[in-house]
């Protein structure tokens, strides 16, 4: 819960007072009226009604605002109605370490004691050795991921995180499904150490499958990596630790996650993607992705990286996030927590787990989940303004003129079968290279289909990119196709320009 | 005297570029010209003092100049500036109707309803 602030105060925003000064019950009532409160634009685009209503000293009923509280909404409207920052400077340590309700305590496998090592390895064995027809199995469990049929796929679209939370608890559900291992938690891999060492022997270093999935994927096949040091050069090369720290310093829900409504492509969703294609051919398969067993710690993670920017921009309940959302411009994120039949997250919600994206929102109060922080505790992070390149011109705008973003767009992804890179080259050097998450056959995919243009953000030093030539090449992981350079004329009409971000309130 | 390379904002994927860091290419698009009654100037500004502005020579009722439905209805304006110039300060742009009593606030909003800012570096081909 934010701290209440003093009123009045002088230079409110949106994120550190204005939101909080409606409650749930204001949320509900003004609702039913067509006026959505948690929604900056509607309250911004409303604002002179409010004031009108709140300054009669009778509003809201039964608990009218204050004089001070009335002065402190003028003065947001008279300041230009400013969006802010939430009220604390992040203080990732502070956050972490909270006192937690919840029982199950998701741990940094780095800090596991004996113990709990050996419990998550009997569970893994567990699920492992149950019957590939066990709704507990792990090849059951996996395959909800993507093969074998049906297909559920949530990336690249704002349901996201919120399946994946989903996803991660059935599973954690089966672990605890294995006698002895009633209380075990899944721990998480914090994606900017090292790999794990526990998870290079058996039972997480591999998986066999246990029948065909389909795609060429046949009974007896075994989950890959790439070496581990190359694991640590791959995720250097995709700028995973980068992105997801970016990611960490936004406020509003499209630019955490960095992938619709303009925002650029660096944050959640390119670090999520890094990942999957650092650490090996498996975990770059959409596929099979889930069968290799470091696939479960790697998410863990990045529930746990949507946790934390939950907490720190109070979006842990449904109202707060919704006051992340730009209601106006991101309609396809505020619908998946408002209009029933999109909370699906299937196949969790029909599941007797009975999840949909309402209620994985609140991963304490609903799921009885929480993390421990990382062994490796990460340096506070501020937030950032708001950055953009393209904005309406009724915006003022400060411009970074020591960085340049070399924007790779229009890629037709769906031509392109399974996961890529995209490479930066100047002067036929790579700079820099992006890695994209994706079935097989992505045309076949309902989720991807829907939002099959692909956009890539190199966000460079201004110096690096000049005085020279550049050039970009798309690689497919799959080169049996048409081998290592993806005709461009294949994927639509790529374009490339370089652009340079505007930052703005 | 040598041909000069192309330049352009934005180039087809297969294509090989050097960036030009000196300068930067401002742009507003998608101003709606039918709006606005008669001739304009687009203003960019930096810390509310212009920089730049651009003039466009229209009828009073362009609606009767431009096709219906057509692209031409929007307008784009493109400022080639020194980088330095559009650092260090917050640009804003502003549009000035060379006929102000003709048609209000409203219209003017209407006109930029869907107008946006990039700031880009021009890349040079062969």
């Amino acid at each position: 819960m934010p701290a209440t602030p003093t009123f009045p105060v002088a230079d409110p925003t949106w994120y550190d007072t204005i939101r909080h000064m409606f409650d749930a019950t204001d949320v509900a009532h003004m609702s039913k009226q067509g006026l959505d409160l948690t929604s900056y634009d509607d309250v911004r685009a409303s604002a002179g009604g409010i004031y009108g209503q709140v300054s009669t000293h009778q509003m809201p009923p039964g608990k009218p605002w204050t004089p001070d509280m009335i002065q402190t909404f003028l003065n947001w409207m008279s300041n230009g109605y400013p969006k802010g920052t939430p009220a604390a400077v992040r203080d990732a340590a502070m956050v972490s370490a909270a006192p937690t309700a919840a029982s199950r305590i998701r741990k940094d496998v780095n800090s596991l004691n004996g113990t709990e090592r050996d419990k998550v390895i009997k569970a893994f064995q567990g699920v492992m050795a149950k019957d590939p027809s066990d709704p507990d199995s792990y090849f059951v469990q996996a395959g909800y991921h993507w093969l074998p049929s049906p297909l559920y796929c949530q990336h690249h679209v704002p349901a996201y995180n919120p399946w994946h939370r989903a996803y991660l608890l059935s599973f954690e559900n089966a672990l605890r499904s294995v006698p002895g291992c009633e209380d075990v938690t899944l721990p998480y891999w914090d994606i900017t150490t090292p790999f794990p060492d526990f998870l290079k022997s058996a039972p997480f270093d591999a998986y066999t499958l246990p029948q065909d999935v389909g795609n060429g994927f046949k009974k007896g096949y075994v989950t890959e990596r790439y070496s581990y040091p190359q694991i640590a050069v791959n995720l250097e090369r995709y700028q995973v630790t980068a992105d997801l720290e970016r990611a960490l310093t936004k406020t509003d829900w499209e630019d955490f996650h960095g992938w619709w409504s303009g925002a650029p492509h660096n944050t959640i969703i390119s670090a999520h993607d890094g990942g999957h294609g650092a650490i090996g051919p498996t975990m770059a398969n959409q596929s099979v992705a889930a069968f290799d067993p470091v696939f479960w710690f790697f998410h863990a993670n990045w529930d746990r990286l949507w946790w934390e920017w939950q907490k720190s921009v109070d979006g842990t309940d449904l109202n707060g996030l919704l006051s992340t959302i730009n209601r106006q411009t991101d309609q396809a994120s505020y619908q998946i927590f408002t209009v029933e039949p999109l909370k699906a997250l299937q196949p969790f919600t029909e599941l007797p787990i009975g999840l949909d994206t309402v209620k994985v929102i609140n991963s304490v109060n609903s799921l009885d989940v929480d993390y421990a922080p990382p062994a490796a505790q990460a340096a506070a992070l501020a937030f950032a303004r708001k950055a953009r390149f393209a904005l309406p011109i009724e915006d003022r705008a400060s411009v970074d003129t020591q960085r340049a973003t070399v924007t790779v767009d229009s890629i037709d992804r769906l031509k392109i079968p399974g996961s890529f890179e995209v490479h930066l080259f100047k002067d036929g050097q790579r700079l820099a290279s992006r890695f994209l998450f994706q079935p097989q056959e992505p045309e076949t995919c309902e989720t991807c289909a829907k939002n099959g243009i692909a956009r890539f953000d190199f966000d460079l030093p201004l110096s690096e990119i000049s005085g020279g030539k550049l050039h970009v090449e798309v690689e497919p992981v799959d080169k049996s196709f048409v081998g290592a350079r993806f005709p461009a004329k294949l994927m639509g009409q790529p374009k490339m320009s370089v652009q340079l971000a505007m930052e703005t309130d | 005297m040598s041909d000069a390379p192309k330049v352009r904002t934005s180039v087809p994927l297969d294509r090989t570029v050097a960036v030009d860091t000196r300068e930067v290419n401002v742009a507003v698009e998608g101003v709606d010209r039918t709006a606005i009654s008669g001739s304009f100037t687009v203003h960019l500004l930096k810390d509310g003092a212009p920089i730049a502005s651009r003039f466009l020579c229209q009828p009073t009722e362009p609606e009767e100049a431009v096709e219906t439905g057509g692209e031409d209805r929007f307008a784009r304006f493109d400022f080639v500036l020194p980088i330095e110039v559009v650092a260090d300060g917050l640009l804003s742009v502003a549009i000035e109707p060379l006929e102000t009593d003709v048609r209000g606030a409203s219209s003017l909003s209407d006109a930029t309803a869907r107008a946006t800012l990039t700031v880009s570096l021009m890349l040079q081909t062969e």
